[in-house]
Formats: structure tokens, sequence, C-alpha cells
């Protein structure tokens, strides 16, 4: 089943908010921002964020000309920090198209991302919500942190499983869990739902992290868009290595790697496939989704309840 | 009536913030944190002092204001050149990033505990404002020398002036305008007469070159707009020349603080 199908009930809004992205980036100015924005938002990307938003909003007093706002919030500072990433990482290549800092340069990049921000900032604030944004700031906030630490932990060969679980928290588990309970507090959904759907987009934003960073062994250069192993090889050490480090003679393989034997990265894959990395590091991601759908139990059935369930599901599970 | 000592003790908690903000353990190994400019810290709390009660103390608009500029300078600093992968220059540009990224996200949250959502949204019409005339003037897409200073008079004081306009208050809009264009010319001028590059001098640099504008005639240009703003200061309006901002500017001048230096330089 193709993730879309999941949440077909929502393509009117979806296809509104997407409308309206482009025009909130048009409106007011003509310059080389708009086309470098336009060439992000129109290159695609799931919408999972505003998907999240809105089925959380379903649980409130669902009002698609109150509830846009956030979803659109929360898709531009999905972007902006998407462009500065592109910066942090030095990558050329995003969906397919050549990056803002690619085609054009590190500052029109940094400058698109900082006016992005200003604009998702400008939407959030219609929501007069002040609970509302003291979730969302907290998160942003979280999120720097966690990429700082990114930077900090690379290479880092003493770091232990909590560094990682905080570092994925920061990283991606945060913004999902906002995305689900920011839709739910902007449609004056009870504290009591919103929290549980703060954790359901918590948890499985957690398992969407570590299957991403088990993908990043198991699936092949042309599913991943780049080579296998990608991680590693630029330092960043994530749960399947961590448990691989337990097997004696590894961590002394990954240290040859990182003083720049890159050779030893298939070498290094195999071993993590044999030695039972893989399906311990699956065993979490299985537990994250587990607990992400008890959580879920506890809220009234309703079709947005059904359809959460089915995406955590497929976010879990995908093969890549 | 202003009161210094008020003032003063303002500026004080507001610093103490600010550099409790600022401080990040890992990052400031790296790369160099903000340094404050007195100035404008000045400046800002002089005008947002009088408007702080206890039941609705205004130090974490200041503390903003600056997180906010700092946030746009620091992403000035970016370098554009291509970097080997895994160094200490790579490092330093991938924090630099994330830095600005970091001091954004401490303005929003810093307003939000406050409770003032109408004033997020007008520090993110700023940034939004500063962006794009970055890129204007970035993008060399400005044809008049008009045009030029339209765009860096917003680039500098559109932070500043979100202030001023929350709070209603044209005559010292005027005054902040007025202070950082100054103070901003001063320094740009400097740089042009030291070939030092920063956005202002590369963009002006076009303009004279375009116009078939000497360096000698770019300097003088400068030199009028400085005149301008601080006429502008001198005989401005009766704000600036009434007796309570004589006085004020007086008892600035005792304390020696860097704005009393600094309206001294500018022969003020």
């Amino acid at each position: 089943m193709k993730l879309q199908m999941i949440y077909a009930f929502l393509h009117g809004d979806i296809s509104r908010i997407e409308k309206e992205l482009e025009e909130a980036i048009e409106k007011e100015n003509t310059s080389i921002i708009s086309e470098a924005s336009l060439q992000l938002l129109q290159a695609g990307g799931k919408r999972i964020r505003p998907v999240f938003v809105l089925l959380g909003a379903k649980f409130g007093d669902y009002d698609i000309e109150n509830i846009k706002n956030v979803a659109m919030a929360l898709e531009l500072i999905h972007m902006a920090s998407l462009v500065h990433d592109d910066v942090v990482d030095d990558s050329d290549v995003r969906r397919g198209q050549p990056t803002i800092k690619a085609k054009w340069d590190n500052r029109i990049a940094m400058y698109t991302g900082d006016y992005i921000l200003g604009r998702s900032l400008e939407l959030m604030t219609k929501i007069p919500d002040v609970e509302a944004h003291k979730v969302l700031s907290h998160a942003i906030v979280e999120v720097c942190l966690g990429e700082i630490e990114q930077i900090k932990d690379k290479y880092d060969l003493q770091q232990n499983f909590r560094t990682y679980f905080r570092r994925i928290k920061r990283k991606t588990a945060l913004l999902i869990a906002v995305s689900c309970q920011l839709g739910a507090i902007a449609a004056g959904a009870d504290k009591s739902i919103h929290e549980r759907l703060y954790w359901f987009g918590y948890y499985v934003g957690m398992s969407f992290q570590i299957t991403d960073d088990i993908l990043d062994f198991t699936s092949s250069e042309k599913q991943l868009g780049k080579p296998a192993g990608s991680d590693l090889l630029q330092g960043n050490i994530t749960l399947p290595t961590l448990y691989a480090l337990e097997v004696p003679g590894m961590r002394e393989q990954v240290e040859k790697l990182f003083e720049g034997e890159h050779e030893r990265i298939s070498i290094i894959i195999e071993e993590i496939k044999k030695c039972g990395a893989i399906e311990k590091a699956t065993k979490v991601s299985d537990m994250y989704l587990d607990k992400a759908l008890t959580v879920l139990n506890e809220l009234p059935p309703s079709k947005a309840k059904n359809t959460y369930n089915k995406l955590a599901k497929f976010i879990g599970k995908r093969k890549f | 009536m202003i009161d210094v000592s008020n003032i003063l003790e303002f500026i004080e908690d507001v610093k103490e913030q600010l550099t409790n903000k600022l401080q990040h353990k890992y990052m400031k190994n790296i790369i160099s944190t903000p340094s404050i400019d007195e100035d404008k810290l000045l400046l800002l709390c002089s005008f947002l002092e009088p408007f702080s009660t206890a039941e609705k103390p205004l130090h974490a608009h200041a503390v903003s204001v600056m997180l906010v500029q700092f946030a746009l300078d620091t992403h000035d600093l970016v370098s554009t050149q291509q970097l080997p992968s895994d160094t200490s220059l790579e490092k330093e540009r991938q924090l630099t990033v994330l830095a600005g990224d970091y001091y954004s996200g401490l303005y929003y949250f810093l307003l939000s505990q406050a409770g003032d959502i109408t004033f997020i949204q007008r520090l993110a019409t700023a940034i939004k404002k500063t962006n794009i005339s970055k890129m204007f003037l970035y993008r060399n897409e400005v044809k008049t020398l008009e045009e030029m200073i339209h765009h860096f008079t917003l680039i500098e004081t559109a932070v500043f002036t979100a202030l001023t306009e929350y709070f209603e208050q044209p005559k010292w809009t005027k005054l902040f305008l007025n202070v950082l264009l100054t103070k901003r010319f001063l320094y740009e001028k400097q740089c042009l007469l030291n070939d030092e590059k920063t956005l202002f001098t590369e963009t002006f640099k076009r303009y004279m070159k375009r116009n078939s504008i000497n360096k000698r005639e770019g300097i003088a240009m400068l030199d009028s707009y400085i005149e301008t703003n601080r006429n502008a200061l001198i005989d401005g309006d009766e704000f600036t020349k009434s007796e309570e901002m004589k006085k004020y500017i007086k008892s600035l001048l005792i304390h020696e603080t860097s704005m009393g230096r600094r309206v001294n330089d500018a022969r003020i």
C-alpha cells in the first residue's frame, strides 16, 4: 500500500495546504529567495508532518482554516532545517535535485532557510494559544541541540546507547511528537488527548529513526540514493553499530575505518548484518512501535485513530 | 522620567541572561561566542526599561531582540568556499550554521514563555524582511544607490524597529534608525578604506564600478550619509533635543558606557 493511500480522506486538505504553502512563499517577493524556496517545496516530500497535524486536529474541533496554519508552519520549519542541514552535511543532492547550496551557494542557503523560518513563525503566530508556542519553541531548541550533539558525537566510539537515544529523540522524534500534539492543541482537544498524541508521535518518531538507521545498512545504494553504510562512513554511530561494537574485534575495525580505511565499510556492513545487531535494533524499533500503538489504544475510536495506527505501522515497518 | 540607575540595572540583568544563553559548553570551544554590542544593548534597554514592570518584566524582550540579531549576524559568517571534509574548518562552519539556528530557537522559546505571541510575530517578520534584503544585496539585484541604502537600512535596523513599532514609539524608531545607521556607516567606511569584505562594501564596490565612481568619491558619499544621520540626531526633533534626553545622554557619558564613547567619536 502506498503511504498516500492511508490518508486518502485528507487529500483535499493536503492539496490545499500544498497550494497555500506555495502562495505563502510567492506572495511577497520576487527575488531568488522565492525561486529557491519553491524549488524545495515543489520537489515534494511525504508531507508527513502536516498529515500528523491534521489527524491530531481531528480529535478536537477540526477547522481547516485554523489548523492549516500549524500544518504549514511545521512543514516550513522542516524545510528550513533541510536547507541548513545541506550546508552542514555539504550535500549536493536532495530528492533527486541539486540542493540550494549546490545550485547557488551556502550563503543563499542560509538566507533562504532563515527566510522560511521567519515565514513559518509568522504562520504559527496565527494560533493564539500560548501553550502551542511553548510546545513548538521547546521542540525547535531541542532539535538544534540534537544537531549540535550529532556533530559532537561524530567518530566518538565512547558514546553509549543513552547518547544515541537522546540524539534521535531530539533529531527526529520530537518534531513528529509535536506535530501530532499541536494539531490537537490548536483544535482545542483536551490535555489528556494532546499529551497522549505527543507520546504516540514520540514513539513513532523513535521507531522511524531506528528503522532509518537500520536501512542505511540493509538497503541497496539504489534504494537509498546514497551508498550503504553512509552514516558510518560519515562518523555517525547508530544503533546497529552500537550493538555490533559489543562483538570482539569490531571496535578495531571501525577505528580503522574512521582513520581513513574506507574500503573496510563492506566488511563492516557484512559483520553488522551477521552478528545480530540488525535484529537487536529491529527489536528496539518494534518495541517503540508497540508503545506507540498502546498509547493510541487509549484514545477514543475514530477514523483519525485508525489512520494513525496504519501510518505508524507503515513507517515502522517500511523496507526502504 | 528616564532613570539611569534603573536602566543600568536592567542592562546588567539582560546582559547576564544573554551571556548565560550564549554559553553552550561545546560550541564555545569551536566557534567564538557573539560579542554583545554595548551600544545596541544600551539603546535597547533605555527604550524598554520604562515599559517594564514587576508584573510584566520585559527582560525576555530585550534578550530576544539581541538573540535574533545574533542569529542573523552569525549566518553572515557561514563561509562559501569548498572545505575538505572532517576538518576543524568544516566543523566550525557546521557549528556556525547550527549556532544561528539555536539563537533563533531561543528567541521563540523565551517569548513563548513570556506569552507574547504578537511580538514573536513581529520579530519573525523582521527575520523574513532582513533575509529578503540580504538576498537583494548579495545577488546584486539592486540598481540604484537608493535601493541599496533601503535594503542596507532594513538589514541594520529591522529587528530593533520591530520593537519600537510594537510599542508604537515612532520617535524612538527614528532614534534607533539614526544611531544604528551612523554606527554602521562609520564601520563600513572603515572597512571600505581597509579593503575589508562585507555584504555592504561588496555591493557598494560593484555600484561604484558600474557608475565609474572612484574610492575617494565613494567615501565622500558614505560621509554624506553619516553626516545626514548624525545631523538627524543632533538637530533632529524635539524628542532628541528635549531636556530629558540631553540629561539622559549626559548621565550615560558620566557612566562612561561605550555608547558615551561612541557618541563622542561620532562627534554627535
